[in-house]
């Protein structure tokens, strides 16, 4: 494990406490301690793709109340490596803008940003007068009004933010420039969601794998019922490929940047079908406790819910992407 | 995995791909057999292209030189197969013989019995059929009642074997059968090589669904056998040691397949939307499309994976392995899915349909994967394996 990894584990571990026993929900000087702590050791964590798979795969598994991915994204747009305080508004569909530009102040409401009341920053995607723009907005100026938005998520903590002739910083304007920010802040999400839920997916199986040695009915522990090993031998294997799909978009975004961004929307579409059904599954094993607060699987199932969505509608994605692909197929024949 | 291991795997690797460019050389120079219908129709067509393989040292590659085998790794034959099925040309048709009889031959019994076996095998020269699933032992193999009793210097062999492949063609059976009862099921059982012309041996045939319900010739046979002598010679390796060599050569043939498997789904994947035209694909179906391309690419990084374990942990069966037969089951059944819903009116017909799509091969492809789930363990047998083997739980 590189120092940065450890360091961020250990932030979590003093933060959250024990993995079985993960309590997300921290006051907002913790939170601000945490991510702060984060930042310190962002750039290096972040340095290469191994190190990163093992970041977001760690952020998943521990539930990180911080938005390690939401600011590796923004440092794409901002030149860095997800180092600062900085969020995205308008991530679930980067290619839509989310106000306007005008005489160099933004205007519009955006919501479902996480963490943007504790930012120091926020990028968006805006129209100006005649071309788009990629725009970061101090938000603390008066221009800016940020409320949170209830959630059950508890790691997600996601805002209505309106900009009222906001000043901001003009990262990319016109859109050959836009299309090249959104591609790659798009790449860095789609991919660290993959990593993101390869751990949630490795920790609700171990979790269960655990509970199901320990929690006896009928005069023996449940583990020794074939229904329920077929359960979770299932779901480890859905995890198993949940994380080889996570090892390869590293992979190939290290030796090939285009195929990596490509895999990048694979690996995020495989999320969205199989992510919710490993942690059902888990919370299926667990019984009627499952479905309480008492175990941190809820938590882990909240934020599967908000995952799923981060990267665009999978509908929408699949229908484009199967355009693509029997397109290409047809034009294999021509 | 430490720095060095690293740099051990990345070297590896390098040199995987040097051995797969060769391999794709050689495949397109090579001239592919053109046949129409079910292959049991065309097994002499087929042993003829097994032939042109090995003579360009293309099959056997993980056998020993003496053999006629290139000396290299299960990776290395992993890899042929995956390109093989890549170009969408026909898999050498001694599959099961080369992939685990000839395997447990020259790993277990005598040189003198590999050096008289194996050449012919590898060639295409013999098939060779297995004789280990019976009736009332499928999943638990380890519970065949086929007996073989010594009497002088032979066995008499009495009982019968189910689903063994080929056996209208084949020349020789890997049979295993109990010869120890006074042990554990799984210590008392023997290999032996069997001549097919054997007396006592008879053959009868197993309709399988993707079949002609009155075809003379099938995929798969019942073997009966009645008092049928063999010699002691023809044991292979030490008797009632045959469970633990065939469980060997049976997880090498579990393993690596998911590389083949992906090549032969992303192929015939292909060759399905080439057969329709993407107007008359609703928005429902493009979706259904896009799943299963995700499903495949996923599938090709699992694959990535398994190489990564195949060269870290050479030779050994892993659970992870099961977790490969479960994912590209599922992948094979749900891409067929997939296609009998694209051929609408004509799925289950042996037509043509009018935008040009091979409903019967469909079909047959669609039939074909409801076997993915059951053959080389079924789901359940690769969950029990998860279970007990990764997850630490109990054998029920």
């Amino acid at each position: 494990m590189s120092n940065s990894l450890h360091a961020l584990v250990g932030l979590l571990d003093d933060a959250l406490g024990a993995e079985d026993d993960v309590r997300p929900r921290l006051d907002d000087s913790a939170l601000m301690l945490l991510w702060a702590g984060w930042a310190g050791v962002a750039g290096e964590a972040l340095s290469d793709g191994d190190s990163a798979r093992r970041v977001f795969e760690t952020v998943g598994r521990r539930l990180a109340p911080i938005p390690v991915r939401e600011a590796y994204v923004a440092d794409a747009a901002l030149g860095g490596s997800g180092d600062r305080q900085v969020v995205v508004g308008g991530l679930q569909q980067l290619d839509a803008a989310v106000g306007t530009l005008s005489s160099g102040k933004v205007t519009g409401v955006v919501e479902l940003v996480p963490f943007a009341d504790l930012a120091y920053e926020i990028v968006v995607h805006v129209q100006g007068d005649s071309e788009s723009a990629i725009v970061s907005v101090p938000r603390d100026q008066t221009s800016v009004h940020v409320d949170r938005m209830r959630t059950y998520d508890e790691c997600g903590r996601p805002c209505r933010v309106v900009f009222d002739g906001a000043s901001g910083v003009i990262l990319a304007e016109g859109p050959d420039e836009v299309d090249r920010l959104i591609g790659l802040m798009g790449s860095r999400n789609r991919a660290a969601l993959a990593s993101e839920a390869a751990g949630i997916a490795a920790a609700v199986v171990d979790q269960s794998v655990r509970y199901a040695k320990h929690r006896e009915q009928f005069g023996r522990t449940i583990s020794s019922f074939q229904a329920v090993q077929h359960l979770l031998a299932g779901a480890w294997a859905r995890s198993h490929t949940l994380a080889a799909s996570s090892d390869r978009v590293w992979r190939l975004r290290e030796s090939s940047g285009i195929d990596g961004d490509r895999y990048a929307t694979i690996a995020y579409l495989y999320v969205c079908r199989e992510l919710l059904g490993v942690v059902e599954t888990a919370i299926q094993v667990h019984g009627a406790i499952g479905y309480t607060q008492e175990k941190p699987l809820h938590s882990y199932l909240k934020r599967a819910l908000t995952l799923i969505g981060a990267a665009g509608e999978q509908r929408d994605l699949l229908v484009e992407h199967g355009r693509a692909v029997v397109g290409g197929a047809r034009s294999h024949v021509a | 995995m430490s720095v060095q291991s690293m740099k051990s795997e990345q070297a590896d690797r390098a040199e995987l791909e040097r051995f797969r460019a060769g391999v794709v050389a050689a495949l397109s120079s090579l001239q592919a057999p053109a046949f129409d219908g079910y292959w049991v129709d065309h097994v002499p067509t087929l042993q003829r292209w097994q032939q042109t393989l090995f003579e360009a040292g293309l099959v056997g590659v993980a056998y020993p030189e003496q053999f006629g085998g290139r000396g290299l790794t299960p990776l290395h034959q992993a890899v042929v197969d995956e390109e093989i099925a890549r170009h969408n040309l026909p898999t050498p048709i001694g599959g099961p013989g080369l992939d685990v009889a000839g395997l447990v031959v020259v790993r277990h019994a005598s040189p003198d019995m590999a050096e008289r076996l194996i050449p012919a095998l590898l060639s295409g020269r013999e098939l060779w059929s297995l004789g280990f699933s019976e009736p009332g032992s499928g999943s638990d193999l380890a519970s065949v009642s086929t007996t073989a009793h010594r009497d002088g210097d032979d066995f008499v062999v009495n009982g019968g074997k189910i689903w063994t492949g080929f056996a209208a063609y084949s020349s020789r059976l890997l049979l295993l059968a109990r010869t120890n009862v006074d042990v554990p099921a799984h210590r008392g059982l023997s290999l032996f090589v069997v001549d097919m012309k054997t007396d006592g041996l008879t053959k009868s045939t197993v309709h399988e669904m993707t079949g002609e319900p009155d075809a003379e010739r099938t995929q798969f046979y019942r073997l009966t056998f009645s008092d049928m002598r063999v010699p002691a010679s023809a044991v292979v390796g030490e008797l009632d040691r045959g469970w633990e060599y065939l469980l060997g050569a049976l997880s090498g043939e579990r393993g690596l397949y998911i590389l083949r498997r992906h090549a032969e789904l992303r192929a015939q994947f292909t060759t399905l939307l080439q057969a329709f035209d993407i107007n008359d694909l609703s928005p429902g179906q493009l979706e259904d499309v896009a799943r299963i391309d995700v499903l495949l690419q996923v599938l090709h990084a699992q694959s990535e994976s398994t190489v990564a374990r195949a060269l870290e942990h050479p030779g050994e069966s892993l659970p992870e392995d099961s977790a490969d037969k479960l994912f590209f089951a599922f992948v094979d059944q749900e891409l067929h899915h997939l296609a009998i819903d694209l051929l609408g009116a004509y799925r289950g017909t042996q037509e043509m349909t009018p935008s040009g799509a091979d409903a019967h091969k469909l079909s047959i492809n669609y039939l074909y994967s409801r076997a993915a789930s059951i053959y080389s363990g079924t789901d359940q047998v690769q969950k029990n394996i998860i279970a007990t083997r990764k997850l630490g739980f109990p054998r029920v």
